[in-house]
């Protein structure tokens, strides 16, 4: 395998430095990997939440990694890494948001049919479904996240907080408000 | 649970599951974590086989003034490529002696998030680090992503893009196609001390070279020629006629730097002899430094100089995590160094290391310190013999780095310094 230039992870590695725990560099790709293969499913499926597009929700999936890697030996707590790479991958939607705001109206893709094993798809129409989301898609960026990961990823308000780099009680006002917003948008669209 | 909750946690459910288990694409750490976006070697060779033509009608071309989009308004005519000057008339006064000398004005890419971009370029003064122009790059390009210095202290050379691409996802160099139909753009800044203007002006760099295929650009000392860094290759570019000269990399391995930013290549005084570092093809190897006589013939990189070759035997010296500048009087390279504990607490002893461009053994080091693993030292500025440095070392707040001037093994710190590396003198 031949090393990027541009990477300097793999320098790292092969310099032998320590990881988390005083785990070696070794352990520090095997430790990401592991992680990766935890958690890299939900992690895309929050990023194609927040993003609409696949492509570019694993793309956020992929660089957050790669910036755990690079931050591996400065990481004290391996639990605190999927705390690390949860936000970077939030972050990363911010910008890939903000880069490309036309992403933004293509949340819901056309065309898009909920899978025939999702018990919910019985539940909710393609269009019920495509109405939710448009009216999440309206809400201030604070909001849309904490309802996100308060009902997407079931995380709490004190997990949310910590993702989000706010206070534990401004993440339950931006679900309170953001589920009153969504209430009215949802009422004024039908 | 409300209905609503339950109708947001079931459309978000939904939404998640368009991603199936078994389609998660694999993790690729070996990557560029910013720069995903750069291939190895796709299309780099067709980009190199039409620069010829292209160079010969580009060579006719007058230069252009793009677009100009600085604070001060525009006067006064574009600086000329003159020989190296002295000090600069224009210099603000003041300051510690340390800061007088180095060049007055330095030129930071800023105002993105990202490290390796920015959507302004800055010119400071050293001094006091107050900004006196800034210049946007010319639509339709949308950041800046190399910027390197000629000695004359005022003209610099800028590669733009027209956006940054995001990192590439299992499907490789996907991400690069946002930005495939713009190729990179160079353009000269040509900075007006006495009316703080400054002046952007197109390069008659033939082809169309993306920024994917650009690892670093150096500008000489008078202006005249531009080295380019394209991963296997070096080329140099008579800015006046567009004329150019490829040295090409056999084999394994790749031309740049340990990290995407900084001065990637130098040059000594006269514009003849270049340095670079060559960094192996194997997993684990860290870099020669080669130096290469560009007035002499040939078109293989082999021909160039083998200076430095790490790791040593016998000297601590491990690893050089930052740009590797040779002395415009040709004597030195100068280079952060790191030696690397192999035990806990693993802290890394990093200096500044200055070898002689003749023998390779070391000649001096300079301001050390212990950190962790994380390299934070760089060299981004040597005068003629090396004796006085600018530099970026851990002396920040939780080892952050700061940018000074290193003169006697006595750092000075640059005032209202930006935190890049996107730096050039």
């Amino acid at each position: 395998m031949e090393p990027n230039p541009r990477g300097s992870a793999a320098v790292f590695v092969a310099a032998g430095h320590a990881g988390p725990g005083g785990h070696d560099a070794v352990s520090a790709e095997e430790g990401v990997t592991e992680l990766y293969e935890a958690h890299a499913l939900g992690l895309i499926r929050l990023a194609y939440i927040m993003l609409g597009d696949r492509a570019s929700a694993e793309d956020v999936v992929q660089e957050a990694f790669c910036g755990l890697y690079r931050r591996w030996p400065h990481l004290a707590n391996p639990a605190s890494a999927v705390h690390y790479v949860r936000s970077s991958v939030l972050n990363g939607s911010r910008s890939v948001l903000r880069r490309n705001s036309h992403s933004y109206h293509s949340l819901a893709p056309a065309g898009y049919q909920p899978p025939e094993s999702s018990a919910e798809s019985v539940a909710l129409t393609g269009e019920e479904r495509r109405e939710v989301m448009r009216a999440l898609r309206q809400l201030p960026q604070r909001q849309r996240e904490a309802l996100v990961l308060r009902f997407y990823l079931d995380l709490s308000a004190d997990e949310a907080a910590a993702t989000m780099g706010i206070s534990p009680s401004s993440v339950r006002s931006a679900i309170t408000r953001g589920l009153a917003s969504l209430g009215r948008l949802l009422q004024e669209s039908s | 649970m409300n209905t609503l909750q339950d109708r947001l946690i079931a459309a978000l459910r939904e939404t998640g599951e368009a991603i199936t288990e078994g389609s998660v694409p694999p993790l690729r750490l070996t990557s560029a974590p910013r720069r995903l976006g750069r291939p190895a070697g796709a299309g780099r060779s067709r980009w190199l086989t039409r620069l010829a033509p292209l160079a010969a009608a580009a060579s006719v071309a007058a230069v252009v003034v793009a677009s100009l989009a600085i604070s001060a308004p525009f006067r006064g005519p574009m600086q000329g490529r003159g020989p190296v000057s002295g000090p600069s008339r224009g210099a603000p006064p003041g300051g510690p002696a340390a800061l007088r000398k180095v060049p007055p004005y330095y030129v930071d890419l800023a105002g993105w998030t990202d490290i390796l971009a920015g959507r302004r370029a800055e010119i400071r003064a050293t001094t006091t680090g107050a900004v006196l122009a800034t210049v946007r790059p010319p639509r339709p390009f949308g950041v800046f992503t190399w910027v390197s210095g000629a000695a004359d202290d005022r003209t610099f050379v800028l590669a733009a893009q027209r956006y940054w691409p995001i990192a590439p996802g299992s499907k490789g160099a996907r991400a690069e196609e946002h930005d495939n139909t713009t190729a990179t753009r160079f353009f000269e800044l040509s900075f007006t001390p006495s009316t703080r203007t400054a002046r952007l002006t197109e390069l008659p760099i033939p082809g169309r070279l993306r920024t994917s295929q650009l690892f670093g650009v150096a500008l000489s000392p008078d202006g005249t020629k531009l080295a380019l860094d394209l991963y296997r290759s070096i080329q140099v570019i008579t800015l006046a006629t567009g004329a150019s000269r490829v040295w090409q990399w056999p084999g394994r391995g790749w031309v740049g730097n340990f990290k995407p930013y900084g001065q990637v290549l130098s040059w000594t005084a006269d514009g003849r002899m270049l340095a670079f570092q060559q960094w192996s093809g194997k997993f684990n190897n860290t870099p020669h430094v080669r130096v290469l006589d560009t007035t002499a013939p040939g078109s293989s990189l082999l021909a160039s100089k083998l200076v430095l070759a790490w790791p040593q035997s016998g000297v601590q010296t491990l690893d050089v995590p930052g740009n590797t500048l040779i002395t415009p009087d040709g004597s030195k390279i100068v280079a952060p160094t790191m030696a690397l504990a192999r035990k806990s607490p693993y802290v890394t002893a990093v200096e500044i290391t200055e070898f002689s461009a003749r023998t390779g053994k070391i000649t001096r080091s300079l301001d050390q310190f212990q950190v962790g693993p994380e390299p934070v030292q760089n060299v981004l500025w040597s005068d003629r013999s090396g004796a006085t440095l600018i530099v970026s070392d851990p002396r920040g707040k939780a080892r952050t780095a700061v940018l000074g001037v290193l003169s006697g093994n006595r750092f000075t710190a640059l005032p209202r310094a930006p935190h890049t590396n996107l730096i050039a003198w």
